[in-house]
């Protein structure tokens, strides 16, 4: 299991540098146009919150044998489908702590650079430590439901292919959501059949959470046909 | 001599899905068992299963109904991974992380193998002319079947499984590819199954060959064998009819393979046509049969 | 002792390597009691099955011509049978003779030159008339 993780922290390495060096390009650009063009000597340093982003991404990677077929490679090794599975898993946890420990120390560096430059700035959005702990949190509440559907999925696929597999898990969900408020309304509305024009727009504003979360699910399975999920060990 | 049956495989079955209900059978209750201590040649044309076989095996897919035994205990899912202790096999150099060091991976396929021949590892090395500290990507693809061949030699396998083992590698590497698994064949009694479509590169290495033909089994003999049951007989120009014991047809070469040649040479001289008599290749077996 | 194969030869590998290994004895290069190479190194350095040395040894085992000793090693018997000896000579020779006839009948050259020819051989190249 440990050299799992081994190996994708060496193999990323690279990608990993870029990413957080992109990220603190965004930040210094975005904190240079504040003090240029600011007025009010007030800078907004906004935090990358990638705990949802990598949450729903995450499974894809942990379950998926990726691009370059690495899931078949480990495949072939003598490790248990446990090991594998838990290896990517806490390897996903790593780089999602040193992404988002290293921006959050260079937004604090950058921060306090500033302010002992000048003094007087003040500074918004600055990550704390209960913004992270959220951040965490909504990490780790995101991906166990993606987890679920990518292996739905590639339970599915030993019966049928990859695509079909997919489309399969979509329609599944998608028949959920749409039986949810159906049967929701038809529970609340036991008694009167008709339902007033006023309900449907309380009802959907109740929904709105499960829409976007639709939408997550949607970008969740896009990505999914991208990758394959075919080949880690087929049982 | 080893003689005890390694690898068994009963009533194999797989198939697989192009849709929801289209389904391609690749082989139906198939059945194969083979010896330690042989070298084994897969030989099959295009799309005649051998790399879906060999993928079963490994675990890589899976088959429903049927049963893979290594050395009589059945591999199951969810015991699949303690056989590939014993079981390794060449994988694509596509299949490589990109960014890690042949050294890291040596490194890390030390550590998860129980055995490891270090004297191979050496040796490999030695044979080399590329940088291992470099990363994969850094590395030509017949520098990383180097790499591939050495992650699945080193291990010191009971049964190594070689898919096109060699890909787009020079003669060089060939060469001592074949040199390093024939003598971890002599010194281990490791047992090969080698699929390649380098037939007469292999000719006189295997025991038997396997030869697949649209996912079955349709034969499997030593070369000696089969030189001694089928004759080549080359003509001016092909006979029209069927021959007395003609089992297949070289229509590139005017010839004819026979599994009877006694009967075959009195049907041809009774019908007063010229032809020579010679030994077959393993490549005129293979056109005929596979 | 250098046994080389020739891949294009339909004479089996097996019989080609105890061939070689008998002339050897034949013509004393290997004497009573010198090494044989191991199976591994023979199968390496010939690019050959391991099995098809193991056959080879053992068909000249069978006839007396090596011994096996288990993890030290082939040898060449002190003493190998008379028969072979005398006779293994014998046997090349004929099918030697065999193919030269054949090529000889097929080609249309006379008795006369062929024997004229192997006198001539003989003699180290030089015509004695």
């Amino acid at each position: 299991m440990f050299e799992i993780i081994k190996l994708h922290l060496t193999n990323k390495q690279h990608a990993t540098t870029m990413l957080l060096l992109v990220f603190f390009a965004i930040i210094l650009l975005l904190t240079t146009g504040q003090l240029v063009l600011g007025k009010s000597g007030t800078i907004h340093l906004q935090m990358f919150y990638l705990g949802k982003f990598l949450g729903f991404l995450g499974p894809l990677f942990v379950l998926s044998r990726g691009r370059n077929g690495e899931g078949k490679f480990f495949s072939r090794l003598p490790l248990s489908r446990f090991e594998v599975f838990f290896g990517k898993l806490i390897y996903l946890m790593i780089v999602y702590l040193i992404i988002t420990l290293v921006l959050c120390a260079g937004i604090w560096t950058i921060a306090g650079v500033l302010k002992l430059i000048s003094p007087s700035l003040q500074f918004t959005g600055m990550p704390t430590f209960h913004s992270l702990f959220q951040d965490a949190a909504a990490f780790i509440k995101t991906m166990p439901l993606f987890l679920l559907l990518a292996a739905l999925s590639l339970w599915l696929q030993k019966w049928t292919s990859s695509n079909m597999a997919n489309l399969l898990v979509v329609l599944g969900v998608l028949f959920v959501f749409g039986l949810l408020p159906v049967v929701t309304a038809l529970s609340l509305q036991h008694y009167s059949i008709t339902i007033p024009f006023n309900d449907i727009t309380d009802f959907l504003n109740t929904y709105k959470t499960p829409l976007i979360t639709a939408m997550e699910l949607g970008l969740f399975f896009g990505a999914m046909g991208l990758y394959r999920l075919r080949h880690f060990r087929n049982y | 001599m080893n003689s005890e049956i390694l690898l068994e495989i009963n009533g194999l079955t797989h198939a697989y899905s192009g849709g929801l209900f289209r389904k391609t059978t690749v082989f139906e209750d198939f059945s194969l068992s083979l010896e330690g201590g042989k070298i084994y040649a897969l030989l099959g044309r295009n799309g005649a299963g051998k790399t879906t076989l060999l993928n079963c095996v490994l675990g890589l897919l899976a088959y429903k109904p049927g049963e893979v035994r290594f050395r009589g205990k059945v591999m199951t899912p969810g015991n699949t991974h303690q056989f590939l202790q014993k079981i390794t096999s060449v994988a694509s150099p596509a299949e490589m992380f990109p960014g890690i060091s042949a050294d890291s991976y040596v490194n890390s396929h030390r550590k998860i193998y129980e055995n490891w021949d270090t004297e191979l590892e050496n040796r490999i090395r030695s044979m080399s002319d590329f940088d291992w500290t470099k990363p994969i990507k850094s590395l030509s693809t017949g520098q990383r079947m180097q790499v591939l061949q050495a992650l699945a030699l080193c291990p010191e396998p009971e049964l190594l499984l070689l898919d096109e083992p060699l890909g787009v590698t020079d003669p060089v590497v060939r060469k001592y590819f074949y040199k390093n698994l024939l003598s971890i064949v002599a010194e281990r009694e490791t047992t090969v199954i080698i699929a390649t479509h380098l037939i007469n590169e292999i000719a006189n290495l295997f025991d038997e060959a396997l030869f697949l033909k649209q996912g079955r089994l349709v034969m499997r003999k030593g070369l000696m064998e089969m030189q001694s049951t089928y004759r080549k007989f080359v003509f001016g120009k092909l006979p029209d009819v069927k021959i007395e014991g003609e089992a297949g047809r070289l229509i590139g070469d005017a010839a004819i393979i026979s599994d009877h040649p006694e009967k075959t040479t009195m049907d041809l001289q009774a019908r007063g046509m010229k032809f020579k008599p010679e030994t077959p290749s393993i490549e005129d077996v293979f056109e005929a049969f596979a | 002792m250098i046994i080389t194969i020739d891949e294009q030869n339909p004479v089996p590998i097996f019989r080609q390597i105890v061939r070689q290994v008998k002339m050897r004895v034949v013509s004393g290069e290997l004497v009573g009691g010198s090494p044989v190479p191991s199976i591994r190194d023979l199968a390496v350095r010939l690019s050959i099955n391991p099995n098809t040395v193991g056959k080879a040894f053992r068909e000249l085992e069978k006839e007396g011509i090596i011994v096996m000793k288990r993890g030290v090693g082939a040898f060449i018997t002190k003493n190998p049978p008379e028969e072979f000896m005398k006779g293994f000579g014998n046997t090349v020779i004929d099918g030697k003779i065999q193919d030269l006839v054949q090529t000889a009948r097929s080609l249309n050259v006379p008795k006369k030159t062929v024997m004229k020819k192997i006198d001539i051989a003989y003699n180290g190249g030089k015509d004695e008339q």
